[in-house]
């Protein structure tokens, strides 16, 4: 009868241990992966700064103006004289009325049985500042 | 006997055992007693590791938000000589002399030292850093750091600055506000393994402040126009020097600040001094004929002269004190208005002395002459202009039409813009507003009224003057179609060496439009133009072909 006191409490106490070294595996294992996936997040921001970047050279005024408005360039500052206003009618207003247009935007559809068996939350984009 | 003998080997087996265990308690009650807190001392300092966390140095942006200086990844390599082994040291000189043009007697010297680590080269491109670890050569690793990106190249480059190698501003509003710009390191504990691997797991964290953005007042485009224009001057003139300042005279708000030569802000160590140095607003020199707005407006102001009154301008040549005073075309009588537009030395000094040094001397100090103009640049020089107890005989015939006085360009800048701001002194400045990185706002800048120079009337007077300046006078090259111009322009001898020079000159131009209402204020400087070096050919054609484009553009803006 001791005996079998004593091996039930011994299972139960090494069934403990084995669960908490399990625990703390999982817990390591997910900082490596952690630290693989924050190398990764690194590494697409160093890119997004580096296409970032070539997109402020190129929307410059530097470098538009030295390519549009080269020596001898025909293109100039438009003067107000030139410009030509145009009144749109009252009846094009109804028909177009800007202030009422909306995107429309695509409702989430979500799978039911997808969302019992999942735990997890929908991933979502979510733009990195 | 076999049995006592059994018995023996027993115990002896029995006590070795037992040796053994005693020797392995010991042992552990040595590591766990006695050693333990220097044991655990070593493990914390393997497992755990301190990063310090780098800010984000502020952004500087212009008033439409279009970024002048950011903050870009760059990787700088380094390299372990003392794990290197001969073979990767050779394949290093030689792989990375070919990609970078170190010179492989830098990269032999860098890597032939006795040290654990040594910079190979600071912050590379992305491209060269796929390269280079492409090439898998053991030693050399990179560390990542950030760099300061001036998509505008040199465009401002005199008003924005830069920041150095370690992003510590050196130049400009990098300079003067990189305790604002830089921010606070922040630092963060994370957990290593046994083999130096970090591990997500933060034991402590503080993170970095990153730094504000700076909103300038400057506008890019304006910024272009003003850079193109100067530039093509500068070169059609075959000057040594220039400047050129837009100003909006209503709120002192700086448009553009441009001088040659000048320099690429990505290539700053390429500049040198002469380059980097802001002009506008560190150089002095003597103004010439555009100083004789301060005696109009001293003379217009103190009800002395009236536009329609004659002075007779003694056919050219007029002595005072000793000293012969030309005109460099002879009149005979003029209107005070004729004075002025036709620039004449003679008349516009027998209006100072009407006026009277004293008179003369308030004005220009209203006009914030000899001293600095506060606008948040660094370097600002006073200028100089003497108290009329320190006047010789012939200053009278010298300091009221620009000569024995010293001025910037910001400071003519100031005067002119007040005369455009109906009497009002407005201060300039750069820097619109600061906010933090959520948006948040820290500080604005606003337009500060210093001082009112002369009455509204004077100044509404004084403008009709200076547009006729531009209608009928020395200035006709600036004029613009369907515009109103006012402006004066300035020819001025060096002083080289305590004399005049006869073939060095600087020419300027001030000048406001439109004249009903001023939307900018300008100066434009250049120095030893050669061969034309008359203001009204020199500069007057610059002012003309940015003050176009600007006006256009503003119109277009609204």
């Amino acid at each position: 009868m001791k005996l079998k006191k004593f091996f039930a409490v011994m299972s139960l106490g090494t069934i403990l241990a084995l669960a908490y070294i399990q625990l703390q595996v999982q817990i390591f294992d997910l900082a490596y992966q952690g630290k693989f996936k924050e190398k990764l997040i690194t590494k697409l921001m160093d890119d997004n700064g580096d296409v970032q970047s070539n997109i402020c050279l190129l929307q410059s005024s530097n470098h538009l103006g030295l390519r549009l408005l080269v020596e001898n360039s025909p293109m100039q500052f438009l003067s107000q004289d030139r410009v030509v206003k145009l009144t749109t009618t009252q009846s094009f207003d109804n028909f177009h009325p800007v202030s009422t247009r909306t995107v429309q935007v695509a409702e989430k559809k979500t799978n039911f049985l997808v969302s019992i068996f999942s735990v997890k939350s929908q991933a979502e984009a979510v733009p990195i500042r | 006997m076999n049995n006592q003998k059994r018995h023996l080997r027993f115990s002896l087996v029995f006590l070795s055992c037992i040796f053994g265990l005693v020797i392995f308690a010991v042992k552990l009650v040595f590591i766990q007693v006695f050693n333990a807190a220097y044991l655990a001392k070593l493990a914390e300092k393997q497992h755990n590791y301190f990063i310090e966390l780098e800010p984000r140095r502020g952004g500087i942006y212009d008033r439409k938000l279009r970024p002048l200086a950011l903050n870009v990844a760059a990787y700088s390599l380094y390299a372990k000589p003392r794990a290197m082994t001969v073979q990767a040291k050779k394949k290093a000189i030689k792989e990375i002399d070919r990609l970078l043009d170190l010179g492989e007697d830098f990269l032999k010297k860098r890597l032939d030292k006795d040290k654990y680590f040594v910079w190979i080269v600071r912050k590379l491109t992305s491209a060269d850093v796929a390269t280079i670890k492409a090439l898998k050569i053991d030693g050399l690793d990179f560390v990542k750091e950030s760099r300061r990106y001036y998509p505008n190249q040199s465009l401002g480059a005199h008003v924005i600055g830069f920041a150095g190698m370690d992003n510590r501003g050196l130049e400009g509003v990098e300079l003067i506000y990189d305790h604002y710009l830089k921010g606070e390191f922040g630092w963060s504990q994370i957990i290593r393994d046994a083999r130096h691997r970090e591990l997500l797991i933060e034991k402590g964290f503080i993170p970095p402040k990153n730094g504000f953005d700076f909103i300038l007042t400057i506008d890019e485009t304006i910024q272009f126009i003003a850079e193109r224009a100067l530039e093509e001057g500068f070169r059609q003139h075959h000057a040594i020097g220039a400047s050129l300042i837009i100003m909006d005279p209503k709120t002192g708000e700086i448009l553009a600040l441009a001088n040659r030569p000048t320099y690429d802000l990505s290539h700053f160590s390429e500049g040198n001094q002469d380059s980097r140095r802001n002009r506008a607003i560190v150089d002095m020199y003597e103004p010439g004929s555009v100083f004789k707005i301060v005696t109009a407006a001293a003379a217009l102001e103190d009800g002395k002269v009236k536009e329609s009154d004659k002075f007779f301008c003694e056919n050219g040549e007029y002595k005072v004190g000793g000293h012969i005073l030309h005109d460099h075309s002879k009149h005979g009588t003029l209107t005070f208005k004729e004075v002025i537009e036709q620039s004449s030395n003679i008349g516009t000094t027998k209006v100072a002395q009407l006026l009277g040094p004293v008179t003369v001397y308030k004005y220009a100090k209203l006009f914030r002459f000899g001293m600095p103009t506060g606008i948040n640049l660094i370097g600002e020089v006073n200028g100089v202009l003497r108290h009329p107890s320190q006047w010789s005989k012939t200053s009278i015939a010298a300091i009221p039409i620009g000569h024995e006085v010293t001025v910037t360009a910001i400071q003519l800048l100031g005067a002119i813009s007040a005369i455009a701001n109906d009497g009002v002194y407005m201060q300039p400045f750069v820097v619109k507003y600061i906010k933090d990185q959520e948006g948040e706002l820290i500080k604005e800048f606003k337009p500060q009224a210093i001082s009112r120079v002369i009455s509204g009337e004077t100044a509404r007077r004084l403008k009709e003057i200076l547009a006729g300046v531009v209608e009928n006078g020395t200035g006709k090259l600036s004029k613009i179609p369907n515009v109103r111009v006012a402006g004066k322009t300035g020819t001025a001898q060096k002083v080289l060496g305590g004399q005049y020079s006869h073939n060095k000159f600087y020419a300027s131009f001030i000048g406001f439009a439109p004249v009903e209402d001023p939307q900018i204020a300008m100066v434009v400087i250049f120095d030893e133009p050669h061969p034309s070096y008359y203001g009204g050919t020199v500069a007057a054609p610059v002012f003309k072909r940015v003050a176009e484009d600007v006006l256009k553009y503003l119109a277009a803006s609204k």
